[in-house]
């Protein structure tokens, strides 16, 4: 096995694989990697090779900082095979080798994993759990598999009713994959914002997302409206085997129409129809926590039936050599700071 | 086509222009802004180089600084900016405010990147503006660099000014001294500035940050000799007061500030944003170099270090990462780099090892100087975690907690039969009693009775009102236009810009006046903002609707529900106007007090000390004790509630432990504060080092007869 830098020709290649791999995400598509850099991450792709053949790898995302900082970010990843804990171990330990070069280079104190899988295997060794996930967790996912009426019966019995009472009172929900919606989109977005109090993107990242994905057919917005009224909106993205609601917004005047679930219900429809197994709801409140920042939506999310699932979330492995570098070279900036 | 929205939203007396829901500017205020960034350094580009000035403006599409250097009598200026949108707003909807100054013969403009501007073109200019949008992606942090300010100052002619936007220093205390130190590692010595711009306020911007900078330092007696054309709002006397800044500020900024040489430092720091803090405390004048000089000479980094923002979550969290470390190899690390430093870090090392043990305990007296080590590893793991932003990655949220130690997959069914918590029609009745709350659920409209401040006595002055909207779970607009907070089931608070009254919802007058808070007044008055902007869209499209469908009003309950909703947001609509416009024009509150930063916030005003203490901020800012644990038996409730009318400090029993004028004790007090540290206890999580604290006092205050 060798690990070698992955380069634009191993395009299909690899999303074929992190594509395909339960414990992945859209987050290790190749689509997502070059909108990140062009965001201004600066991006890694590492592909891990058995007799000439990828089986595994990771896209490693990082903000460069002159502070000694900067996490070498993995979310959605490493791509490994999970399966077969033998291999998985091997390409983890080739993986962790090259991460630690790159630490070396850059001067990165921490690697942050965050495959999308709900057992720690043993060979992640004193990985630490960390405090911030950015693939949030737990999350409720929505099997996709059967006709309208199967999708419709799996749903709680007033998630159903809602979707009717939508259709009856007219909702029209309109998708793009380009940026027409955009502009509507945002305003909800952003009210739906400053009601939960929560920092949005401005509508720019939005423009640049649709941009960058719309044309793969990985992102596309929805709009549903009432009487020509927007009342609810979503960015949808669709890699692999699974659609995931990425962002959303509702009018708080036109709840009774029902809106969001006519445009979660034509998520779903589009997803199945696009081959997606799972609707990936991101994130909903654990059942314990009533507090949590999720549990006012989480209710909502669970009328489209589903499970949720608890992943391992993000784990941390500290680079002591570099996390040492960067302590004593602020012990020292700051001694120098007091003389 | 602008990468950008912009939008110009019109507001009474004037106009305000956003970019992507940011606020530019609002005519009735730009002026503060506008001329506290150019005119400082026209007049003392003017002053030093006595000849005709060529000028540039980065950013500033908008042309309103550029108005400033062409009132002043510039010979040329070059404007730089990437937003061809703005420009044209500039020259269509804003030129009865910037006098039409792109179209001036003396302006050049370009539209382009300003970096690239810099480092091709050859000319030098006697003074550059930097008027950029607020920083929020790497791209826009790149204008915040050392590489930037070093192309800036190789395009300035000798003696040159340069002035620039910056952050608020209060609300971004650490990029905003990252941006000074960045400014003097380029060789632009740098003066800040503090402006407060009410339109800015009002977003929970905080007070605003700029910096007048040159390649020749500015000596104070030329910045005493500045003065500025009659009748604008810069004068000698305003921006000497633009030159004073909060030492809190400094204290919380500078250790933890930088040079910022890569955009994604000041993104990690930009994402440490501090939520605002009442005005007041101590002034650093920036007018006076030796003063500063030694101002910050004297903030000695390690030996002060503290991070406001280290919440007992985040310290849980960092403490259980510290315990798990793998500390052996990583202290021999250290010691391994420390061995080529001076020898006093690596003594500071051998100290951590040896107190280790203790630290991990937390034990340790935060004086001690392995401590400060220990903690200055916090710090740089919260670095760790804030350089690791939403927007770098992907979007996301905090963590949720729990160990992570992986497990079975755990899996729970959503049970078909639950019931949805969404389907309502507060909006369509004839009349609105219930709020809908940000969740989505509906709730009986409380009504409330209450007597206004100023108010008279007796029945006649009290008011009776209704929680008329939601603006958040805990947040309301009554129907008469006032805005409340609610602490909990029993309480409420009135909110007005100078006080902050506590009432019991069974009783008209307020219990104790407390001081506002500035954040959530602030909060409020975005979110206000936001909902009447909504409703005008909601309105115009019914308007619409409603002109075609009323006449089925009398036959169609879906019609006639749709025309109640166009009533009743247009009536929530008014009560929003009317609270915004109160909480805006009311008379401000006296300057409020500097709150130690380890103060534990229960309530506006109400502050946990040291594990044991309740001090209360009244509406004058004057601090007080409250024996909440204390004994002695509780007083007269009728008395007591107003518990400020009584003589303080008379209250019998421990007074010799409290700081403050101790208030009296009083059965009305203990139950208010009884509430608010369940409530407060209830809303932390199991592990949090907090709920042992609140228990132990709850459990002092059962043993009171408190509960």
């Amino acid at each position: 096995m060798r690990i070698t830098g992955l380069k634009k020709e191993h395009f299909k290649l690899w999303n074929d694989l992190a594509g395909s791999s339960e414990g992945s995400g859209f987050m290790q598509s190749w689509e997502w990697s070059e909108f990140k850099e062009a965001e201004g991450a600066k991006v890694e792709r590492l592909g891990i090779f058995d007799s000439g053949k990828l089986i595994a790898g990771a896209i490693v995302y990082r903000v460069e900082t002159s502070l000694g900082v900067s996490p070498l970010a993995m979310p959605h990843g490493p791509v490994l095979p999970w399966k077969d804990a033998v291999k998985a171990g091997a390409c983890y330990n080739l993986l962790r080798k090259k991460l630690e070069a790159m630490a070396e280079r850059t001067g990165s104190p921490v690697a942050r994993l965050e495959p999308f899988i709900s057992s720690r295997p043993a060979f992640l060794g004193p990985a630490l759990r960390a405090p911030l996930d950015l693939v949030p967790t737990p999350t409720l996912l929505v099997g996709l598999g059967g006709d309208d009426a199967g999708l419709l019966a799996a749903m709680t019995q007033k998630g159903r009713y809602n979707v009717r009472l939508a259709e009856r009172k007219g909702v029209e929900v309109a998708s793009s994959q380009t940026n027409d919606l955009t502009g509507d989109f945002h305003e909800l977005f952003e009210l739906t914002c400053s009601r939960h109090s929560f920092h949005g993107e401005p509508v720019g990242f939005f423009n640049r997302l649709t941009e960058a994905l719309g044309p793969a057919g990985m992102a596309r917005t929805y709009l549903a409206s009432y009487q020509g009224m927007p009342a609810a909106a979503a960015v949808a993205v669709f890699f692999g085997g699974k659609a995931t609601y990425l962002y959303g917004g509702t009018s708080p005047f036109l709840r009774h129409t029902m809106a969001s679930y006519a445009m979660h219900w034509r998520i779903m429809r589009d997803a199945r129809d696009k081959g997606m197994k799972l609707y990936d709801m991101y994130g909903v409140a654990p059942t314990d926590q009533p507090h949590h920042p999720y549990a006012k939506f989480s209710a909502f999310k669970a009328r489209f039936g589903g499970t949720m699932v608890r992943t391992i979330g993000a784990q941390d492995i500290y680079f002591y050599p570099q996390l040492a570098k960067t302590l004593v070279s602020r012990l020292a900036g700051t001694q120098g700071a007091a003389s | 086509m602008s990468r950008h929205r912009l939008e110009v939203r019109e507001v009474p007396g004037g106009r305000a222009f956003y970019i992507d829901g940011s606020l530019q500017f609002d005519s009735r205020d730009e002026a503060v802004y506008h001329e506290a960034l150019a005119l400082p350094p026209l007049a003392l580009a003017a002053a030093r180089l006595k000849r005709p000035l060529k000028a540039l403006v980065l950013g500033g599409g908008d042309g309103l600084a550029l108005k400033r250097l062409l009132d002043g009598g510039v010979k040329s200026a070059e404007l730089v900016d990437y937003d061809p949108g703005v420009v044209a707003l500039a020259r269509a909807e804003f030129a009865g405010y910037n006098g039409g100054a792109l179209d001036d013969r003396r302006v050049k403009v370009n539209i382009g990147d300003a970096v690239k501007f810099l480092a091709e073109g050859r000319g030098l200019f006697d003074l550059a503006l930097a008027d950029f949008t607020f920083p929020e992606d790497l791209a826009g942090c790149s204008l915040f660099t050392r590489p930037f300010f070093s192309a800036v100052r190789a395009r300035l002619a000798a003696g040159g000014l340069f002035a620039m936007n910056a952050v608020s220093p209060d609300r971004f205390p650490a990029a905003f001294w990252s941006i000074y130190r960045t400014l003097a590692s380029a060789r632009l010595y740098p003066r800040p500035l503090r402006l407060s711009i009410p339109s800015f306020t009002s977003h929970g911007y905080g007070d605003w940050g700029m910096f007048l900078a040159s390649p020749r330092p500015i000596k104070d007696s030329e910045l005493e000799a500045l003065r500025f054309g009659p009748g604008g709002w810069l004068t000698a006397g305003t921006f000497k007061d633009a030159l004073r800044l909060r030492v809190s500020g400094i204290e919380r900024g500078l250790p933890l500030s930088g040079i910022i040489k890569k955009p994604g430092d000041l993104l990690c720091l930009i994402n440490m944003v501090e939520h605002a803090f009442p005005g007041g405390g101590a002034m650093a004048d920036f007018s006076d170099s030796a003063a500063a000089r030694s101002l910050l000479a004297g903030i000695p980094g390690a030996e002060k270090l503290r991070w406001p923002q280290l919440s007992a979550e985040w310290e849980w969290w960092l403490m259980e990462t510290l315990r798990l470390m793998d500390w052996e190899p990583f202290l021999a690390e250290l010691e391994k780099s420390a061995a080529l430093l001076p020898g006093r870090v690596l003594e500071e090392i051998r100290l951590l090892r040896k107190n280790l043990p203790e630290l991990l305990k937390g034990a340790v007296p935060d004086t001690d100087r392995a401590w400060q080590v220990f903690a200055l590893l916090m710090t740089v793991l919260v670095f760790v975690n804030m350089a690791y932003p939403d927007n770098a990655y992907a979007k996301g949220y905090g963590g949720s907690g729990g160990s992570g130690d992986g497990g079975d997959l755990e899996i729970t069914f959503f049970m078909q039969n639950q019931r949805s918590p969404f389907h309502n029609s507060v909006f369509q009745g004839a009349e609105v009693f219930q709020t809908l709350t940000a969740s989505g659920i509906p709730r009986a409209a409380h009504f409330v009775r209450y007597r206004a401040p100023g108010a008279p006595a007796g029945p006649s002055g009290v008011k009776d009102d209704r929680l008329f909207f939601a603006l958040t779970d805990e947040s309301f607009v009554s129907k008469e236009g006032e805005f409340f907070l609610s602490l909990g089931n029993e309480y409420l608070i009135n909110a007005k810009p100078d006080r902050f009254a506590l009432l019991d919802k069974l009783q008209p007058d307020p219990l104790f006046e407390f001081y506002p808070d500035p954040s959530a007044v602030q909060a409020a008055l975005g979110g206000m903002e936001q909902h009447i902007k909504s409703a005008d869209k909601a309105l115009d499209s019914y308007k619409k609707w409603l002109a075609w469908a009323r006449p089925a009003v009398v036959f169609s309950r879906e019609v006639r529900a749709n025309s109640n909703e166009a009533k009743n947001i247009a009536a929530i609509r008014g009560s929003l106007l009317k609270a915004s416009k109160r909480l805006q024009e009311g008379p401000a509150a006296k300057t409020g007090p500097d709150i130690p930063a380890d103060w534990v916030r229960l309530a506006p005003g109400l502050y946990l000390v040291d594990d044991d203490e309740i001090v209360m901020v009244d509406k004058d800012a004057s601090l007080y004790s409250y024996p909440y644990q204390a004994g002695g038996g509780v007083r007269n409730t009728l008395q007591s509630k107003l518990a400020i009318s009584f003589p303080l400090g008379t209250s019998p029993g421990a007074a010799g432990r409290h700081r403050y004028t101790l208030l009296p004790k009083s059965a009305v007090m203990d139950k208010f504060i009884t509430a608010v540290l369940l409530a407060a206890n209830s809303r932390i999580s199991a592990g949090d080092p907090r709920k042992a604290i609140f228990e132990t006092l709850l459990s002092a205050a059962t043993g009171m007869g408190h509960i």
